[in-house]
């Protein structure tokens, strides 16, 4: 019901936004404005939606990198003292993914996508792996790998991708020359 | 006073109304979409996660004497078993943990013996991977507990397969659900673990033998079906390196979208007892 009150609030609010004092409804203006807000409103949410993505892809990539140099570390465990270095401890391994595909597409379609990470192992002074003398050694293996900044599931969709890195030092030492100092 | 909409503001409103509703539809698609990826990614990691974390702590904690590959024999499906040092402790009503037991000499005690095997999955007509049936299993993980008697002090191969969980009225726990059996239908691009003509389908343990010629170069190849105690003859210039190599696939059919998801890796571990 109108009331002598809410005409002067209207008048109030219409100075405050500049209206036509008999406009009724939104001009187009407003209306663009609208749109704007809603559409940066949504693009956030989107680019939001796309960080979360980015984030589930970087933690299966992180996880796996640490199985790896959880394998590596029981590779260096197993190895004897001063024995050569086994060639694939410095390579290259392959995680292979399949992502929301269909059913029968799936047999028959390149739905695969191969995520690499390389392995590097480095040595304080080499005698780990007979290349020098000595009865104690660092070893740091260094896992690397392909990753985007944001959105996307897998390091080659678009973005900037750039390599992430882990690294796990280890120190080992000749047990059989301990035993011999014993 | 002006009273409705003329034509033209008509037609701008109808075209902006539609560029908004295209913006949004193909939002709510994209972002639908980018939320199913991401639990399918979510759900296959985990699981896989998991399963690989119990696998290397069971081979970590046994003896490399004590394991057996399967295909092998009798037993058709992948699998692998190990002597266990280990005892489940029950802290709770729910809580129970594995610990790590020792006898008086300050040895590991073997109390057990655990094994993996890919069993078929049964899957009800209609639901999400029913194409599947009878083709994918899941890996299966069970213990069997040994009398007082039958612990020895050496670790040893159990003659036990570990499809026979029923004859030790042991049950079972699923700890990876959707491992293609060798029967599965291979995936493009995501073929079936493979050594020596035997099909190990998702599942494959194998040990790892390092060879160094002459040059000082240093061969890795792997091992399946055996022993690593057979895997050696005395004429062999090869040695086992003391690991077991681990390789897994993971297919997972999402609730939510009925897509397909799979997840194929591999990790090596050290039977350090």
């Amino acid at each position: 019901m109108k009331t002598p009150e809410t005409d002067i609030k209207a008048g109030f609010f219409r100075k405050r936004l500049r209206l036509a004092p008999n406009s009724k409804g939104i001009s187009i203006i407003e209306l663009v404005i609208a749109c704007l807000v809603i559409v940066t409103g949504i693009l956030t949410l989107v680019s939001c939606y796309g960080l979360f993505t980015a984030f589930s892809a970087k933690s299966r990539n992180r996880v796996y990198a640490e199985i790896m140099a959880k394998s590596m570390i029981d590779r260096i465990r197993a190895h004897t003292y001063g024995d050569p270095e086994p060639f694939n401890w410095n390579g290259n391994t392959t995680i292979t993914l399949v992502s929301e595909v269909p059913v029968a597409k799936a047999l028959a379609a390149k739905s695969v996508t191969y995520e690499n990470f390389e392995q590097s192992v480095a040595y304080a002074n080499g005698s780990f792996v007979g290349k020098a003398k000595g009865n104690y050694d660092t070893v740091t293996v260094t896992i690397r790998w392909m990753e985007r900044k944001a959105g996307g599931q897998y390091a080659g969709q678009g973005g900037n991708p750039q390599y992430t890195t882990l690294k796990a030092v280890v120190e080992v030492r000749n047990s059989i020359a301990d035993q011999q100092l014993k | 006073m002006k009273k409705g909409f003329s034509l033209t503001e008509l037609i701008i409103y109808m075209l902006m109304s539609m560029i908004m509703l295209g913006i949004i539809t193909v939002v709510f698609v994209s972002v639908s979409d980018s939320y199913k990826k991401t639990m399918s990614t979510f759900d296959v990691q985990r699981e896989v996660e998991a399963a690989a974390d119990q696998i290397r702590r069971d081979l970590n904690q046994s003896s490399l004497n004590s394991i057996v590959v399967y295909p092998s024999g009798s037993e058709r499906n992948p699998g692998v078993s190990m002597i266990s040092p280990c005892q489940e402790e029950t802290f709770s009503k729910t809580t129970t943990s594995d610990s790590f037991v020792m006898t008086q000499n300050g040895g590991p005690r073997w109390g057990r013996y655990v094994f993996y095997t890919v069993l078929p999955r049964e899957t009800k007509s209609g639901e999400q991977g029913s194409q599947y049936q009878g083709r994918m299993g899941n890996l299966v993980r069970w213990v069997w507990e040994l009398d007082d008697k039958d612990i020895s002090p050496y670790p040893s191969p159990t003659n036990v397969l570990p499809s026979q969980f029923s004859t030790k009225r042991a049950p079972f726990s699923i700890i990876l659900r959707g491992v293609p059996l060798p029967t599965s239908p291979e995936l493009q691009g995501l073929p079936h673990f493979k050594t020596n003509g035997v099909d190990y389908g998702g599942f494959q343990v194998a040990f790892v033998r390092q060879s160094c010629d002459k040059t000082g170069k240093v061969t890795s190849e792997y091992l399946t079906g055996v022993n690593p105690s057979k895997a050696v003859s005395p004429t062999d210039t090869g040695n086992v390196s003391e690991l077991v190599q681990v390789n897994i696939t993971n297919i997972y059919i999402s609730e939510l979208s009925g897509k397909l998801s799979a997840y194929s890796f591999s990790f090596t571990s050290y039977p350090k007892n």
